[in-house]
């Protein structure tokens, strides 16, 4: 073999380099890091069920996305608990997405860094303060949809779901 | 395995062909018919719009540059949609992003007007917006349906989808479209936290305030001209007889922008 220390030297260093991540998390003792969102105070649940929401938010996010802009629809009805819900990602007057989840630092941003996804909804969608209100003065007539029907199941709540992870 | 040149190709060949092709068909099937199966969006989701939304057949609008032109330099209604719109303000005419504005009579009716009119009305000053054609030029240009027109009426934008392309403001004859060279954000004054804002690229104009029409109120021009008591803004539904957008068009003479052009724009104007 021509040149052989030198070829295994450059693999070694050429390894080393690739595997850089995994062994310097390793060595740095983060290899149970665990991205844990904090979930609003006051419990209570989204609109469909914690397994739900992780899997699929993103699919849910962007249909209700068309559904609103291109179909004129506005309220979701939970194929899990029946109840009707404004599909809104962040208008501040009516029950949206950002209404609950309001410190979007804590909690889109925890896991989005983590996986290395960047969704582009912020380029445009007005992301709340955290000390804002978790729910705005309504500037117009409370568009929240009627309460759900009394046979429905009360909203389970905080020790439930969604709040240890 | 090894051929001779002179040895004829062999079933076996065409066989191991055939299987590749079979096997590579079924896995191709086979991953279609699971590949909805692993998407949220294989399910329809149930969805309504809110209780309160006003539906209409076709929305109009009547401007009534009578009683528009009553207050001088008033701008109640282009102040009420670019605040509610988060609609940013550049000083370089070149990055002008708006919705509703006013415009000399002259502009507005070039083809109209002429000279000799009473110099009271050459003088008015008239409101202009998107005119939600019926035969809109910016939806046929469009390459994605990122503007179309809506059931009622309405032309839509979809900002999701739109690439930037600018062939609706070259299409649209009112110069009613605004592209967003800039990044909006830092021109907005004073943000309305539940309106999204617009990213750079983006085409952007008046839709009638649909996003206010699905929480049952008026849109905001309307809204800002009658809290001023001016009332020169008519919102309406064309296709109820008994609306009061109709009962205007069946009882008095309305004017509309280029009309000859084929869009059959629907705001239309009172003298």
């Amino acid at each position: 073999m021509h040149h052989g220390g030198k070829i295994i030297f450059g693999l070694v260093v050429f390894v080393t380099l690739v595997t850089f991540p995994i062994w310097f998390t390793g060595a740095t003792g983060n290899t149970g890091y665990v991205p844990e969102p904090k979930l609003p105070a006051g419990g209570g649940r989204c609109v469909e069920s914690r397994e739900y929401m992780k899997a699929w938010h993103m699919d849910l996010l962007n249909q209700w996305r068309d559904l609103v802009v291109r179909n004129g629809q506005r309220v979701y009805i939970s194929k899990t608990y029946g109840t009707e819900h404004p599909m809104s990602l962040s208008d501040m007057t009516v029950q949206s997405c950002m209404s609950c989840h309001n410190d979007k630092a804590a909690f889109c941003d925890s896991c989005h860094t983590y996986v290395g996804a960047e969704p582009y909804c912020w380029e445009c969608h007005n992301i709340p303060t955290p000390g804002m209100a978790q729910l705005q003065p309504l500037t117009a007539k409370p568009p929240l949809p009627a309460a759900p029907a009394t046979d429905e199941p009360a909203p389970t709540p905080a020790t439930d779901e969604g709040v240890t992870p | 395995m090894t051929r001779k040149p002179d040895e004829p190709v062999t079933l076996d060949a065409n066989a191991s062909r055939r299987c590749f092709l079979k096997t590579a068909g079924a896995w191709t099937i086979g991953l279609g018919a699971t590949a909805p199966a692993m998407s949220a969006l294989a399910e329809a989701l149930t969805t309504k719009p809110y209780a309160e939304a006003k539906t209409g057949k076709r929305w109009a609008m009547v401007i009534d540059t009578r009683a528009c032109n009553e207050k001088a330099n008033c701008d109640a209604c282009s102040r009420a949609c670019h605040v509610s719109h988060n609609v940013p303000h550049f000083d370089d005419p070149h990055h002008e992003i708006k919705w509703i504005w006013p415009e000399t009579w002259k502009h507005t009716f070039e083809a109209e007007t002429h000279e000799n009119i009473p110099a009271t009305v050459a003088a008015r000053r008239v409101v202009v917006l998107c005119n939600h054609c019926e035969n809109p030029p910016c939806v046929r240009v469009c390459p994605t349906q990122a503007t179309w027109k809506r059931e009622d009426g309405i032309v839509m934008m979809d900002m999701h989808r739109c690439i930037g392309c600018r062939f609706c403001v070259v299409g649209c004859p009112y110069g009613s479209r605004s592209f967003n060279w800039k990044d909006p954000r830092p021109n907005i004054a004073n943000l309305e936290w539940s309106y999204p804002t617009r990213s750079k690229g983006v085409v952007e104009k008046c839709t009638f305030c649909e996003e206010r029409l699905a929480k049952g109120l008026m849109p905001a021009c309307v809204e800002a001209c009658d809290r001023e008591g001016n009332k020169a803004m008519i919102f309406g539904d064309l296709g109820d007889p008994n609306s009061k957008v109709a009962e205007i068009l069946r009882q008095s003479y309305t004017i509309r922008r280029k009309a000859s052009l084929g869009t059959a724009p629907h705001v239309f104007y009172l003298v």
